[in-house]
């Protein structure tokens, strides 16, 4: 906060924007492979975090169009079942650690939290750059351990099986052991520049709702992630040494892995969501012109699922030896999510009631979070029932229940930011209709790959099965073609956003006339973001101004 | 095999409880593990044993009550009644051994007075103990002979720090009493009229302050720490100080070794109340310096 509040009442008060400053922006700042490499540029090391996640969404996209490829018959054709166990593990280990944990958080909350907060970067640069090195370092042990052969037990790692398969679970739990760290490193940053680097003027109830999105995530990274981390290190030990601590042969205990993993994992649903959550939140109030029909009840509810959200861990174990009080309370508390949930889906539709809406792909993203999440929500009280959790535990609803509400939710918020933020990313336009094309194809593709499963696992056919009956056909097939309606669709939009790259429209500073701070820059802000620190006058939602106005109210010094 | 059985029923009930414990708690990962080295056998199964032998089991009945109401005699001839040495904070360690036992009873005891020996709790004091004799041949005068002979040995081991015989009374019965405390405790004995000796198990047991079954210890030797330990889950904290609880913590019995052992749901206890407290503190430093730092701003603003 230093640089924000020290002396700068003496500057001459000009009305100057923000925007007539000349300074180099922060992609040709410096040139060169090292400067890249050694930056301490939040916004550089988001665009970093932002390639690698998204070669491991392709990677992980690529292992579930396999997946799908096999199940669209009920025999085997393309693959061994050995093979399909692995990919199947990869994909959810890829797709969970590599892309939708660090997805929005690293890539967009790197770059626009210090933005929005009106700071020159985020409180510890190097422990930034240092976290995507070790991301990085993460991502190469757990994607060697694949290269070793992979694992086959799922991205659950359920003991005592990941304790005596003969499979490479340790390089993979390694890996996800020092991915787990990063997440610390980059939550434990997002928190304290939340609170010391906040520009002046910018009280709590003037923070940007993304921002405390990313606030919420990254305390529940902080309390969760090193549980994790001891977890999934037993099971490395175990795995080497045999101490038995999760194989009842030797005294120990199997449920206590599920327990374990659970107090982690669930609350790691929440990180997923929260920031897809936070990038809706922006997404609605620009794309309505609206403030947000009640901002307090946006971040009181993302605090709320953040805290409520680590007392649900039980649902997950409700055929696995739990008495039925216990799974009450836990089904109970679950559903606790929902309410938090709810509020948040209300006043987002609230918040579009007479705005002045306009019609754009992250609008189109939006509207699809909002069905494939009240969809996965819903079916989430529905499982979070321990009657019904008995019938659907362990099959296909669950795969389902789980992809649409992480999935469905963190890849179109996800989707939906890459397209919001990059005129600020990269000082372009892209094609608005090809965007709309996409956002289409990536709504219609998932649900025709997730709704048949929900029929699927209604009708008795178990989750991670290699080989089916003849009568699931017709739905599989179904949902092999949805997935590859998405893989294309999100092909498409990646195409898109790379021909923008190129040959793009300029864009002017703020294309979508917001009034959050993070559009106040120059189109591609410079190196420290702000020449003078800024002194924020007024709200982040605040359309009641006039465009002058609202720019006068963000001035310098 | 029944034993095996019960066992296993013990590790269930106790993965239970501490579930229970975990969903109070809820912060933290609280939960029931064993986390301990391999597990021999459950002895007695396939090895061929004499007849009567086979009547030597204990099955255990972990958190039942003993009757408080039977009566014994003591070593002075007087009659005494179980719940004389239950109550207050003070856990009891209950032994069945008869005195003219030529070999294991013997055993036990010395066995347990070597554990006790090296314990900084003093008898009497922390804890009760007590000696019944499941022979109802034995008397008054030879209860009073073996108790002087214990309680000297206990006093060497103690550096000679006097040990009183209020500590550790030994006391006599008859057959119904005596059966009714057996049945109580899960101890069954058989007399083999061949040799006029009885075939029992060597264990002793861990009573509450209030007479419930806390703890089996089976064997001749009963090591310092798992009696420690036995005697502070059996106080339910009442004895020992703040880092006896921090050690109990982290140790749980392990039916399968039938010994202490580290417990990985202690370690995750204090690991996550080391989390707890990190990211607690942080939180809060960084909350109260925030509060700090805007209302300076708004002094600030009201100067200008």
């Amino acid at each position: 906060m230093s640089h924000a509040l020290t002396g700068d009442a003496d500057l001459p008060q000009e009305a100057v924007g923000p925007q007539e400053t000349h300074e180099v922006d922060y992609l040709r700042a410096e040139g060169g492979v090292r400067s890249w490499l050694l930056t301490t540029d939040h916004k550089r090391i988001g665009l970093m975090f932002y390639g690698l996640v998204v070669l491991f969404l392709i990677l992980g996209g690529l292992f579930a169009m396999v997946l799908r490829a096999e199940l669209i018959t009920p025999e085997p054709t393309l693959i061994e079942a050995d093979t399909y166990n692995r990919m199947f593990t990869l994909h959810g280990v890829i797709m969970v650690w590599m892309f939708m944990i660090p997805s929005i958080p690293n890539v967009f909350g790197n770059f626009v939290l210090p933005l929005m907060l009106g700071a020159k970067d985020l409180a510890f640069p190097r422990l930034n750059l240092l976290s995507l090195y070790v991301f990085a370092l993460g991502s190469v042990v757990t994607l060697g351990g694949a290269a070793l052969g992979g694992t086959d037990t799922g991205w659950t790692f359920y003991a005592p099986y990941s304790t005596s398969t003969s499979t490479a679970v340790v390089p993979v739990v390694a890996g996800i052991f020092i991915l787990g760290v990063s997440s610390i490193m980059t939550g434990l940053n997002f928190i304290v520049t939340t609170h010391t680097m906040r520009a002046r003027g910018m009280s709590w109830t003037r923070v940007p709702l993304f921002v405390w999105a990313i606030y919420a995530t990254s305390v529940i990274i902080l309390f969760a992630t090193p549980v994790l981390g001891m977890s999934i290190t037993l099971v490395g030990i175990d795995h080497v040494y045999h101490f038995g601590i999760f194989d009842p042969r030797l005294g120990g205990d199997p449920v206590l892995f599920q327990h374990l993993f659970w107090f982690y994992s669930h609350p790691a649903v929440y990180i997923m969501i929260l920031p897809a959550m936070g990038v809706i939140s922006e997404v609605v109030c620009t794309f309505t012109h609206k403030p947000p029909a009640s901002y307090k009840a946006i971040f009181i509810s993302s605090l709320g699922i953040a805290f409520v959200g680590f007392f649900t861990w039980g649902h997950h174990m409700f055929v696995a030896g739990m008495s039925t009080f216990d799974a009450g309370v836990f089904g109970i508390l679950s559903m606790f999510v929902a309410i938090f949930s709810a509020i948040k889906v209300f006043t987002w539709v609230a918040t579009m009631h007479r705005g002045s809406i306009q019609f754009s792909t992250p609008m189109l993203y939006f509207l699809s979070f909002l069905f494939l999440f009240v969809f996965g929500g819903m079916t989430g009280v529905a499982v979070a029932t321990q009657s019904l959790d008995v019938h659907w535990h362990d099959t296909y609803f669950v795969v389902a229940h789980f992809h649409f509400i992480m999935v469905g939710a963190t890849l179109t918020g996800f989707l939906a930011a890459a397209h919001y933020w990059f005129p600020k990313m990269f000082g372009c336009l892209y094609s608005e209709r090809v965007g709309m094309i996409g956002a289409t194809g990536v709504f219609c593709g998932f649900f025709l790959t997730f709704f048949p499963q929900f029929l699927l696992g209604n009708a008795g056919m178990p989750r991670r099965y290699y080989a089916y009956p003849e009568r699931f056909q017709w739905l599989n097939a179904l949902s092999s073609g949805g997935a590859f309606l998405l893989g294309g669709a999100l092909l498409l939009t990646l195409v898109n956003l790379l021909v923008a790259l190129k040959r793009g429209r300029r864009a002017d500073g703020n294309p979508w006339t917001s009034r959050s701070f993070e559009w106040m820059t120059p189109t591609l802000p410079p190196k420290h973001n702000f020449a003078v620190p800024p002194r924020i006058g007024r709200g982040p939602y605040d359309y009641h101004l006039t465009e002058e106005e609202a720019h006068a109210r963000v001035s310098p010094g | 095999m029944r034993r095996g059985t019960v066992v296993r029923l013990a590790v269930v009930r106790l993965a239970v409880a501490l579930a229970l414990t975990g969903v109070g708690l809820g912060a933290g990962a609280a939960f029931a593990g064993q986390g301990g080295p391999a597990a021999a056998p459950p002895p007695g199964g396939a090895v061929a044993l004499p007849p009567v032998a086979r009547g030597a089991d204990i099955e255990e009945r972990l958190g039942q009550a003993v009757r408080k109401d039977l009566a014994f005699t003591d070593a002075a001839g007087r009659e005494v009644r179980l719940g004389d040495y239950l109550g207050g904070d003070r856990p009891l360690v209950l032994v069945l051994a008869y005195y003219r036992c030529p070999a294991l009873c013997s055993m036990v005891l010395r066995g347990l007075v070597e554990g006790l020996g090296r314990l900084s709790f003093t008898p009497g004091d922390e804890y009760q103990v007590l000696t019944v004799s499941f022979d109802p041949r034995d008397t008054a005068a030879a209860a009073a002979k073996k108790q002087a002979g214990v309680l000297a040995e206990l006093s060497r081991g103690r550096e000679g720090a006097a040990v009183s015989p209020k500590a550790w009374p030994f006391v006599v019965g008859k057959e119904a009493e005596i059966g009714a405390l057996a049945a109580d405790l899960g101890f069954q004995f058989a007399f083999d009229p061949a040799t006029e000796q009885y075939a029992h198990p060597a264990a002793v047991f861990v009573l509450t302050p209030d007479g419930r079954i806390s703890r089996y210890l089976y064997g001749a030797d009963y090591p310092a720490r798992d009696l420690r330990l036995a005697l502070l889950e059996a106080s339910e904290g009442k004895v020992g100080g703040i880092v006896d609880r921090v050690i109990m913590t982290c140790y749980r019995y392990d039916p399968a070794t039938r010994r202490y052992g580290p417990a990985i749901s202690g370690f995750f206890r204090l690991g996550s109340v080391g989390i707890l407290a990190t990211v607690g503190t942080l939180l809060a430093t960084l909350w109260h310096r925030d509060r700090k730092q805007r209302r300076q701003e708004r002094e600030e603003a009201g100067h200008e």
